[in-house]
């Protein structure tokens, strides 16, 4: 009996391993932190396996510890750093495009809060709908709504910004 | 970004170049393991400060089962109860001489005290013995001292040892414990009651219908299985009422009554009360069954603890029968008086109710005053006498009569008590 849930377990982890890896970085921006939110959520569902057994939503179970794991995480300010001030630096110059994207977008999501963040994160990289971006949160669909709305805005305003450095740099250049 | 499909392309982009690094599977389970030892931790700690918790409630909140009250073992024919007290040994050879001086069943043998001492309400002293007599008998006598005669012992009472097992009090309710053998005390509250209760008991209440203003020893109060309580001369054993309770040692603990039943009597002189059984109802009168050859008779008092219940009119002795006429029949009438200020005057049952009549004009009956019977199998008017009543109402100045309301429950009478003189 053991045995057959260890495999099923074993399975399950692996399965879902990278995936969830790649939300939980999207989520804190920190790989060695991503790994470290996911072993944990994998830690506690492998404790509750049992009871995960006879329900259907392991999945939705699973991600919202994930996302339940990092907002407690993040409040916990001995865990995160947090910055003093904004350090506000010029782009160096890169010659890949898509590497600078990466990284204003990284920078973007940083000054997110966090439920803003985690809003975005499931709602256009998980592509779940407003509805089970509600369950995960677990919070109403018009809480989804008002996160996900003033997340887009603030990537936006940062992305802006970026730009417009950007265009200065190259102005000045 | 300046659209969603940029937005997602980007977090896509961004998310895929993180790739799992080899031996997580192991990170797990090691985690999952330590979660899983502090979950037993957590759940035995918890575990551990509920069972402390409802002990802890248990103990000292006093929730556990209500306390039994232990037998002791008997002593052979005798109770097996422990002395209370210190036993004063000469008051014990004093008591036993006076034992077999007194009547002619001594002299006793293996006799054991429960009370030798003296105490401090009846400014005397309480000798409670027993012991066979000379005829092999158990027996429990009750010694008193005389304040005429410089305190010495009197016995009151020599009654037959009472059943070791199922007794859990004895008691002696009586106006005649502190003078010569047989004197009626000449005080108006000289009627003492001396209770003893089994071991065990942490309370013994004492109290009688006799007192207005309630004289109950409070339960969780410091006393101890010896009671003797004073009561006014018109007290009797039959308006005594003696209660036990035991408390267990714990803060909060409640009280338990294990007992409680009419005090006792028997004391050289006493009026005797016949118990009777209520076999009949005929209107304004009652029939009671009573065992045969106890000397009851025409005019006796039938009372229960709360008071007078009426008076015997006819009795058939063969069947061991009598007709008592409640006191709000039209056949009863007598003449009473108030328990305070002492106002006379008759009273008359109206077939319903029952009136106070003959009342001096200036003489102050307030609601609720008690208004007393005098027994004729007593010695006095005032001792023993039967609270017949209360004062429904004030009287008005200058009237002569006021309507009573009966202290005894006259619709649900099933057991009653005939006063019948000393001497059958």
């Amino acid at each position: 009996m053991h045995d057959r849930e260890d495999k099923e377990v074993t399975a399950f982890v692996r399965a879902r391993y990278g995936s969830l890896l790649r939300t939980a970085f999207l989520l804190c921006g920190d790989r060695g932190k991503a790994e470290d939110l996911v072993q944990t959520t994998l830690a506690k569902t492998v404790v509750a396996w049992p009871r995960l057994q006879r329900s259907e939503a392991v999945d939705h179970y699973v991600r919202r510890i994930l996302v339940n794991t990092f907002v407690t995480w993040r409040r916990r300010r001995s865990w995160w750093e947090q910055p003093l001030v904004r350090l506000v630096e010029s782009q160096a110059r890169d010659e890949y495009v898509g590497v600078e994207q990466r990284d204003l977008l990284r920078r973007a999501l940083d000054g997110l809060p966090v439920r803003q963040r985690a809003a975005v994160v499931l709602r256009f990289y998980e592509d779940l709908s407003e509805q089970d971006t509600a369950h995960v949160l677990g919070c109403s669909v018009g809480t989804v709504k008002s996160l996900s709305s003033r997340g887009l805005q603030t990537l936006r305003k940062q992305w802006v910004e970026a730009d417009a450095v950007d265009d200065q740099e190259v102005r000045y250049a | 970004m300046h659209n969603m499909a940029e937005l997602r392309d980007g977090l896509a982009d961004l998310a895929e170049s993180v790739v799992p690094t080899e031996g997580y599977e192991g990170k797990i389970v090691r985690r999952a393991d330590r979660r899983r030892g502090r979950r037993r931790i957590a759940a035995g700690a918890a575990a551990a400060v509920c069972l402390a918790v409802l002990v802890t409630m248990f103990r000292v909140v006093g929730f556990a089962s209500a306390p039994q009250l232990a037998a002791p073992a008997p002593d052979g024919p005798f109770l097996g109860w422990s002395p209370v007290g210190d036993v004063d040994a000469g008051l014990v050879r004093e008591a036993s001489s006076v034992w077999d001086r007194t009547n002619s069943a001594g002299p006793h043998t293996d006799v054991r005290a429960l009370v030798a001492t003296r105490h401090p309400r009846l400014r005397s002293t309480v000798v409670v013995l027993q012991g066979y007599d000379k005829q092999g008998d158990a027996r429990l006598a009750f010694f008193t001292g005389d304040s005429g005669a410089a305190d010495a012992l009197r016995m009151r009472v020599d009654r037959p040892a009472p059943d070791p097992v199922k007794t859990q009090v004895i008691s002696l309710v009586s106006p005649r414990l502190s003078g010569a053998a047989g004197e009626v005390s000449n005080d108006s509250w000289g009627t003492y009651a001396i209770a003893l209760a089994m071991p065990g008991v942490t309370a013994v209440r004492v109290s009688s219908t006799a007192v207005d203003s309630e004289m109950i020893q409070e339960p969780d109060g410091p006393t101890s299985r010896l009671v003797v309580q004073r009561f006014p001369i018109a007290a009797t054993a039959q308006t005594t009422t003696i209660a036990g309770f035991i408390k267990p040692k714990r803060p909060f603990a409640s009280v338990t009554k294990v007992f409680e039943v009419p005090g006792e009597d028997g004391v050289d002189g006493d009026a005797r009360a016949v118990p009777a059984e209520v076999v009949g109802r005929n209107g304004q009168q009652i029939i009671v069954a009573f065992p045969k050859d106890q000397g009851v008779r025409q005019g006796q008092l039938a009372v229960v603890a709360e008071g007078l219940v009426g008076r015997v009119t006819a009795v058939d002795a063969v069947r061991g029968e009598a007709t008592v006429d409640l006191i709000t029949s039209t056949g009863f009438a007598g003449q009473v008086y108030t328990n305070i200020s002492n106002v006379p005057g008759s009273v008359r049952g109206t077939g319903g109710k029952l009136v106070m009549e003959d009342v001096p004009a200036d003489g102050e009956v307030y609601q609720t005053n008690r208004v007393l019977m005098p027994d004729p199998s007593q010695q006095s008017n005032q001792v023993g006498a039967v609270t017949i009543g209360r004062a429904f109402a004030d009287k008005a100045a200058g009237a002569t009569t006021v309507e009573l309301t009966p202290t005894a429950d006259l619709a649900n009478l099933t057991r009653l008590s005939i006063m019948t003189p000393s001497a059958p």
